[in-house]
């Protein structure tokens, strides 16, 4: 059913209109149903929505550049030549998608993949927060996920001489270009 | 009398992990529920969160709830209930712990250990038995090659993450005193061997969680060529003893099987021709060259019984390494005219059916010039999962060479030292069980 091309689906789905998502911010946006599958959440809106006959699913959780930002990606997932792509190339992909994002962005991307169901994105998220994180020092998690350090200055001590190991090397990249 | 410990004192505390969570049986990395709208009633399971979550209440869901939705059965967290929430008030602060959790399972081993520092709620959650678990089932961080050298007095361990491109160096002050050789490591686990005294003994040890154990002692004592297998679907692992090292007398092939806990008498190789060390276990066999002249033996674990393979190795071939592939693949890595102009590495693979060693790659001469500068120069050549690398001391390099892409490429990052002689790809996980 899904092709590569956009054209094509439409036709397929002259049958099967769009349906139209209305975000927090009274954004509406238009999802091809094959698309809208992959997430069990707008599936479940949609139970309710037709049996109350209206044309607009409200998805009153999500801002519209978020919703909108999620579409295109679940659209992506639907392309044919996406599920060929291999790890090297769905990775390079997920990097150009994130760009330049902050990790607040990811974090509330992540949040609304997990409130819509779309378990690859949110797994992506995760992943790209996790990416975002590894590198940096102890202070920079704590300042970027506001964190109390609730340990005393010897109890931290003692922990980071137990793993220092885990220090050597210190070409921790504080750059602030995650926050 | 069984040794095993964990690590001393001082490097104990944090690196063990904690005993008392309970493990959790559900944490199995099966594919999240994700209902589309055949499903039947009752309550939605929407949220791909949840996959930490205990074990028989309906999985957790970050409690943002959209409205016109039916209300969700009562969903909890593991450890807290989370108040109603609207997504854009105070995210980081009110971080679900499972959200949390999903993020650092993805973060790579050896940097798990630093994020320990960041306060007592990480500190807790990185050294559960339950988050680790969870953690090791994230695919894989490697591979990585972990080096092992021991003067008189201290052992070196250090691992270089290819992904990451670092080194880092693992202590390893917790082996006994006689563990001097690496057998190899398999399935995060690193297996040692060494003499004690006049007793040659095998330790196995997970440096991520410095925990070892000290395995009983072969039937017939006698330092031992080795080699550890990890089968992680039953969670077990073996040992195999073949040959004496000294290759006077031919002896019983041994078997250690962690189920057990026991080493098992097997059959002799027959004794045809000097053995080498080189060995590489596939598909449940052993195979093993031989010298003068080169040949193959084949032992296999279901009946104990050793055979030998009539493939006629290359000619001229010099320093023939074997080395498994995935499944059934087995390598042949070598030399070939080493005297001569034409001096070149190649790889062969084992043709099962018909006994033949068939070429598939030839080492360019760029690589193979730049790899060992001077002809006749030793080389170490080990693999895992159709990566074969090859390290030469002298240069301090590393070469990997991908058997299904057919690509070969420097490693990155990776300076290698003269000491480093002693290496195998290594797999860290948190998970792997010395029992």
């Amino acid at each position: 059913m899904a092709t590569s091309s956009s054209n094509t689906n439409k036709a397929d789905h002259s049958k099967n209109p769009p349906l139209t998502l209305r975000s927090s911010d009274g954004k509406e946006l238009k999802i091809f149903r094959i698309v809208a599958q992959q997430s069990s959440t707008i599936m479940n809106l949609l139970d309710l929505e037709e049996e109350s006959n209206t044309d607009v699913i409200p998805v009153s959780e999500v801002d519209g550049s978020t919703l909108e930002k999620l579409i295109e990606l679940m659209n992506n997932h639907t392309e044919k030549s996406f599920n060929y792509l291999g790890v090297k190339e769905r990775k390079k992909f997920y990097n150009d998608f994130f760009a330049n994002w902050k990790i607040l962005d990811v974090l509330n991307f992540g949040l609304v993949a997990n409130y819509l169901g779309v378990q690859v994105i949110f797994d992506e998220a995760c992943q790209k927060m996790a990416d975002m994180i590894k590198s940096k020092s102890v202070e920079w998690v704590r300042k970027v996920f506001e964190i109390k350090n609730d340990f005393t200055p010897e109890e931290e001590e003692d922990l980071k001489k137990e793993n220092k190991w885990a220090y050597e090397r210190g070409d921790l990249d504080d750059g602030d270009d995650a926050i | 009398m069984i040794e095993m410990g964990e690590a001393s004192e001082t490097e104990s505390r944090t690196l063990l992990m904690s005993s008392s969570s309970v493990e959790e049986e559900s944490l199995r990395r099966s594919p999240s529920p994700i209902f589309g709208r055949g499903s039947c009633g009752g309550s939605r399971n929407t949220s791909p969160l949840g996959r930490m979550g205990s074990r028989n209440t309906s999985p957790s869901r970050i409690k943002t709830k959209p409205r016109g939705l039916d209300e969700e059965t009562a969903a909890t967290f593991s450890k807290f209930v989370q108040p109603d929430i609207r997504m854009e008030d105070n995210i980081w602060a009110m971080l679900p712990e499972d959200l949390l959790n999903e993020i650092l399972a993805r973060v790579p081993p050896f940097m798990i250990f630093r994020l320990r520092s960041v306060c007592k709620r990480w500190n807790s959650i990185l050294q559960d038995n339950g988050f680790l678990k969870f953690h090791s089932q994230v695919p894989s961080h490697g591979p990585c090659l972990l080096t092992y050298w021991k003067n008189s007095q201290t052992p070196q361990c250090s691992v270089f993450s290819l992904p990451l491109k670092q080194w880092f160096r693992i202590p390893v002050t917790f082996l006994p005193r006689w563990a001097f050789w690496l057998v190899g490591s398999s399935g995060g686990l690193v297996c040692l061997s060494g003499m004690d005294g006049l007793t040659f003994k095998t330790v196995i040890c997970n440096p991520l969680t410095q925990k070892w154990r000290t395995l009983p002692s072969l039937h017939y004592n006698q330092q031992r060529q080795l080699i550890m297998v990890v089968n992680r679907k039953d969670r077990s692992f073996k040992v195999i003893a073949t040959s004496d090292v000294f290759s006077d007398k031919s002896l019983p092939t041994e078997v250690y099987d962690s189920k057990s806990n026991k080493w098992s008498v097997h059959e002799r190789m027959p004794a045809v021709n000097l053995c080498s060390s080189k060995m590489a276990f596939c598909d449940s066999r052993l195979y093993l060259e031989t010298l003068s002249p080169l040949g193959l033996m084949m032992y296999r674990l279901d009946t104990g019984q050793w055979e030998h393979i009539p493939a006629k190795f290359p000619r001229s071939l010099l320093d023939g390494y074997l080395v498994a592939g995935s499944k059934k693949r087995l390598f042949l890595v070598g030399r070939i005219g080493l005297y001569s102009t034409h001096q070149s590495m190649k790889i062969w693979e084992l043709d099962h059916s018909k006994y033949v060693w068939v070429e598939i790659s030839r080492m360019p001469p760029r690589y193979f010039r730049a790899l060992l500068r001077l002809s006749a120069e030793r080389f170490e050549c080990f693999g895992q999962d159709n990566l074969i690398c090859f390290t030469s001391w002298n240069q301090g390099k590393g070469l990997l060479y991908d058997v299904d892409k057919k690509a070969w490429s420097w490693i990155a990052g990776c300076a290698l030292q003269a000491y480093n002689s002693q290496v195998c790809f290594y797999e860290p996980r948190f998970d792997s069980v010395i029992y």
